[in-house]
């Protein structure tokens, strides 16, 4: 099917704040990708490509956060992360710290990411316990990190 | 005894469903082997050299009869009959079928119990002092700090897939029952001037291809920060424990490399972001656990029954070995923790069978408020024994054959299953103990020998901990054969150590003969009242080799 947007085929549906959305992101891992498509791609290609709209930092599982690549991923419509295989949990990890250096660099992340969620259906024993002793607070469930 | 609240339960009932769903998968062909592995494995199932193998996770060692009484049911009705206690106070059943297993761990649940976390690369079954809240040389009970860490260990999101396994011991007494200088984590529970709790953390102590004692990474952290900490650590392993060799992948290769100061000092910078954080302990959390852990209500034993008891101990000899070796000071007057002996010639050591599982829960419930405890040496032990119950007790172990008054003897020894069902043994462990346990059968003598630990491994692995035995027995393969390299001068607790290697190693036959030399060596050397280890420490290796080589 030539004609039709190249990335309609891994369009996938989420929940996002409890509305169905739509993610249509691209993951490029090599080369550029086409103008106008919204991509995923690898961090070390440089910042010009993240800038523009449209354009999300990959990072790889060994990836060290310094200063300059936090301040990149607050600028960024999202942020992901490799897991070459998925038995290499270091992703994990490094989406905590993540995730918390842009919360540090000012970017409402908690309220954004946590609102409306369900349940932590793959928290651990403690934060279930912990979150539910705590009940909904405003903008939805508290994080843990 | 901790019992599960609705959050526990609702997660293990998931998991049961979630496994169920899996195994169905995988049965039609849907989930190719590779991807069924990591999951099963999360379930304590592995495949063994002949069979799958089931390890059920028995949290810190606490079992309460009910449970244990399951164990049995599930042992006859679903195994061979009987189960292996193992070194990490779990319970491996060896013959389970495949396709049952969902179902097993469906009864598990009922009884609180699950596989969950017994192998894969995540934290493991936490263990701790077989004596936790009775002993008499305890600071802190650790009975609560375990069941904490269970709770934020249990299904971590971020730790499922670390490099390599994680093992963590938690004591809290002056004496180190815990083995906690040999685990990827130790943690030595302290009171402080104030009377509040403090944590000794260690960290990178580990056995295995290269066995290594831990080092202090925190001498004095708040209770209030154990979590918080513990995830500080835990994450900086993650990020940077090795992952392109599984022979260099634990965290004692990390701490190594990176040295202690340098790790510390990773661990705090992480640390410093977590501090004060949600999840850091609050009194009423603590407390909410430590209620589980409260005192039963002992009635009183009078002096003259105490005193009966220690007249009968001089008169009837059999009686007085039993309370010499297998019974143990208790922090009550009055009561005594026994120690029931799995460790019987004939039987693999921490092998019990359905039938003395559910004999043995019934003495727990009429002998000792109904609980259990599993120790790390592959014994069990009732902890809350009346000692005007004793000579009763000891009738009824006589009967069962779990009286064997070797407790903390060379029969005593630690033994892993082996090549007899180990995939991965390089050699078998279970007819080296065996033959060693016939050869020195003589109570006189094993008692002249006095306190000696002899722990026997199949392999690199170390399951049966033989870098710390003061005799260990390694199983190597030599051009397809199976040998046994001896080592001298390891040992647990507070002084631990890391044998040394005697030398070339021997063929099974000879085993018992080269032990039998060691002790001849020991008994002419050994001055005043020293123990084998003591010896050993005073004169060195040399002796011992130049005797077995001759
Ligand atoms: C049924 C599937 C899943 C659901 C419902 C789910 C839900 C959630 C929720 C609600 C959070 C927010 C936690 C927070 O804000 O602190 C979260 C965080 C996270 N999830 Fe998932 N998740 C799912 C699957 C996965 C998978 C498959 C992965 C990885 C391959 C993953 C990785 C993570 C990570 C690393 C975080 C932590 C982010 C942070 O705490 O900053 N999740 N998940
Ligand atoms: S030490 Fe080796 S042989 Fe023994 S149980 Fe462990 S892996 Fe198997």
């Amino acid at each position: 099917m030539p004609d039709q947007a190249p990335h309609s085929a891994s369009q996938r549906p989420y929940l996002f704040r409890g509305q169905s959305a739509v993610d249509d992101w691209q993951l490029i891992r090599e080369g550029q990708p086409a103008a106008g498509v919204p991509a995923i791609v690898p961090s070390t290609n440089g910042s010009e490509g993240e800038r523009g709209q449209g354009r999300a930092p990959w990072l790889a599982a060994d990836t060290e956060l310094d200063d300059a690549l936090a301040a990149r991923l607050v600028a960024a419509p999202l942020v992901a992360i490799d897991f070459p295989k998925f038995t290499d949990g270091r992703g994990y990890s490094l989406a905590r710290i993540a995730a918390r250096a842009s919360r540090l660099s000012g970017r409402d992340s908690r309220h954004r990411r946590c609102a409306g969620r369900p349940a932590l259906l793959h928290a651990s024993l403690w934060l279930r316990r912990l979150l539910a002793a705590r009940g909904p607070v405003a903008g939805g469930t508290p994080c843990a990190t | 005894m901790y019992r599960y609240d609705s959050h526990d339960q609702t997660l293990v009932n998931e998991r049961v469903a979630q496994f169920r769903d899996q195994m169905e998968r995988y049965l039609a062909g849907r989930l190719s082997e590779e991807e069924f592995l990591p999951l099963r494995v999360q379930n304590g199932l592995y495949i063994q050299r002949y069979a799958p193998m089931l390890r059920i996770a028995i949290p810190y060692g606490m079992l309460a009869a009910y449970q244990l009484r399951k164990l049995g049911d599930l042992a006859r009705d679903y195994d061979r009959g009987y189960g292996h206690f193992t070194t990490r106070t779990n319970l491996q059943l060896n013959w389970p079928k495949f396709e049952t297993v969902p179902d097993m761990l469906a009864e598990l649940a009922s009884v609180q119990m699950h596989a969950i976390q017994t192998s894969g690369n995540d934290i493991r079954n936490t263990t701790t002092d077989q004596f936790a809240g009775v002993a008499e040389d305890e600071e802190v009970d650790p009975r609560p700090w375990c069941e904490l860490i269970r709770q934020w260990s249990t299904f971590h999101p971020e730790f499922a897939y670390l490099p390599r396994k994680f093992k963590i011991a938690v004591t809290g007494a002056a004496e180190d029952r815990a083995a906690i200088q040999v685990h990827d984590v130790g943690l030595r529970l302290w009171r402080d001037a104030q009377g509040e709790v403090r944590v000794r953390v260690l960290a990178g102590g580990g056995l295995g291809r290269t066995p290594m004692i831990g080092e202090v990474v925190r001498d004095d952290l708040p209770w209030q920060h154990l979590l918080t900490y513990l995830e500080a650590l835990v994450r900086v392993y993650n990020q940077f424990g090795r992952r392109d060799n599984k022979f260099k992948a634990r965290i004692k290769i990390l701490v190594k490399a990176l040295g202690v100061e340098e790790f510390r000092r990773r661990v705090e910078e992480e640390w410093a972001h977590l501090k004060d954080g949600p999840q850091t302990l609050t009194r009423e959390s603590v407390e909410r656990v430590a209620a589980h852990f409260v005192d039963p209500e002992r009635r009183p034993v009078t002096d003259e029954a105490i005193a009966a008891i220690e007249a009968l101990r001089g008169e009837n000899r059999a009686f007085g070995r039993f309370m010499t070796n297998n019974v143990h000071g208790h922090k009550v007057p009055g009561y005594a923790s026994v120690t029931l002996s799995l460790k019987r010639s004939g039987h693999s050591p921490g092998d019990v069978t359905a039938e003395q599982m559910h004999q043995i829960a019934d003495l727990a419930d009429e002998y000792s408020f109904g609980e259990l405890r599993v120790t790390h040496e592959q014994n069990l032990v009732l902890s809350d024994v009346p000692m005007d119950r004793l000579e009763a007790l000891w009738h009824e172990l006589e009967a069962l054959g779990l009286a064997n008054p070797t407790v903390g003897t060379l029969a005593d020894l630690i033994c892993c299953p082996g090549g007899d069902y180990c995939a991965l043994a390089n050699a078998k462990s279970i007819p080296v103990a065996q033959a060693i346990q016939e050869r020195f059968e003589d109570l006189d003598f094993l008692y002249d020998l006095g306190p000696l630990e002899l722990n026997i491994s199949g392999c690199m692995n170390a399951c049966g901990h033989h870098h710390v035995g003061h005799i260990g027995i390694l199983g190597v393969d030599k051009k397809g054969e199976e040998w046994y390299q001896i080592s001298l001068g390891g040992a647990q607790g507070n002084a631990a150590s890391l044998g040394k290697i005697l030398g070339p190693s021997f063929s099974r036959e000879a085993v018992p003969g080269v032990i039998d030399t060691l002790l001849k060596v020991y008994v002419s050397e050994r001055s005043d009242d020293e123990t084998f280890l003591d010896t050993y420490r005073r004169i060195g290796l040399k002796p011992f080799k130049e005797r077995v080589y001759a």
